[in-house]
């Protein structure tokens, strides 16, 4: 995948995951009535990501155990939320590519076996846990 | 590389490619040694309608794009619930063509 789409796929992502942290914190009762997840709309479980949101807004207030009780994803969000604009705007203003380089080692090393095996183990074990934990 | 080679290659994988490529890849194949025939033939391209049933019914998870080897991408849908489903639908018209350009990507190596 070229630089250009990189760039503007990850600058609408993080725009959209501060829009969307802020207007949970702002109009939290309209918001989490939005039925946004299709797999959950169409299967009625959970996907590995859903409680993210409210795991993230768990983490703003400092709540460690109660965003890993929600979902521990949001711990990886968290931090991507707040990160990328600033990266993002530095790279557009100095004209480097770090965010691209960056991405590009990421992507070759989730993609070594073991580190993809790890990855799909414990995905899998958080979405049974949050499966569990809707239904029983 | 002979015509009919060519003929036969093009009529056979033409829905792996984006129809305004195609003259551009006959000419390719023409201008290609005939040994790498055989080659072409194990390539295995990815088919877009394949991708596009798999998009509808595991979008969400970034499977899709997992597939197409664009990892990142599918890391990025799966931990964001197919991006708040908007990412999802947006990939429903996409994934086809981008399973065309890099079916294109991967011919234009394997003909280097």
């Amino acid at each position: 995948m070229n630089r250009q789409r990189i760039y503007i796929i990850a600058t609408a992502a993080s725009v959209a995951g501060l829009c969307w942290v802020f207007l949970h914190l702002h109009y939290p009762q309209k918001m989490f009535s939005l039925p946004v997840c299709i797999f959950r709309n169409i299967t009625g479980l959970p996907c590995p990501s859903c409680g993210s949101t409210h795991s993230v807004l768990c983490l703003l207030k400092f709540d460690i155990a109660g965003a890993v009780a929600e979902n521990p994803i949001g711990l990886i969000l968290t931090p991507l939320i707040f990160i990328l604009p600033p990266w993002l705007t530095i790279d557009f203003v100095s004209g480097r590519n770090s965010f691209y380089k960056f991405y590009l080692s990421a992507e070759s090393f989730v993609r070594k076996p073991w580190v993809a095996t790890c990855l799909i183990g414990a995905l899998t074990a958080n979405w049974i846990w949050s499966i569990c934990k809707n239904t029983l | 590389m002979e015509q009919s080679k060519v003929d036969m290659f093009i009529t056979t994988n033409s829905k792996f490619f984006e129809s305004h490529l195609i003259p551009h890849i006959h000419e390719m194949l023409q201008n290609a040694d005939d040994s790498k025939y055989i080659m072409l033939q194990s390539l295995g391209f990815k088919d877009p309608t394949t991708l596009l049933i798999v998009s509808l019914l595991v979008g969400t998870l970034g499977i899709d794009r997992f597939m197409l080897g664009d990892t990142g991408i599918g890391i990025g849908k799966l931990l964001t619930c197919g991006g708040l489903g908007i990412w999802t639908i947006v990939d429903y018209f996409l994934i086809m063509g981008r399973t065309r350009e890099l079916n294109f990507e991967k011919l234009q190596r394997a003909l280097l």
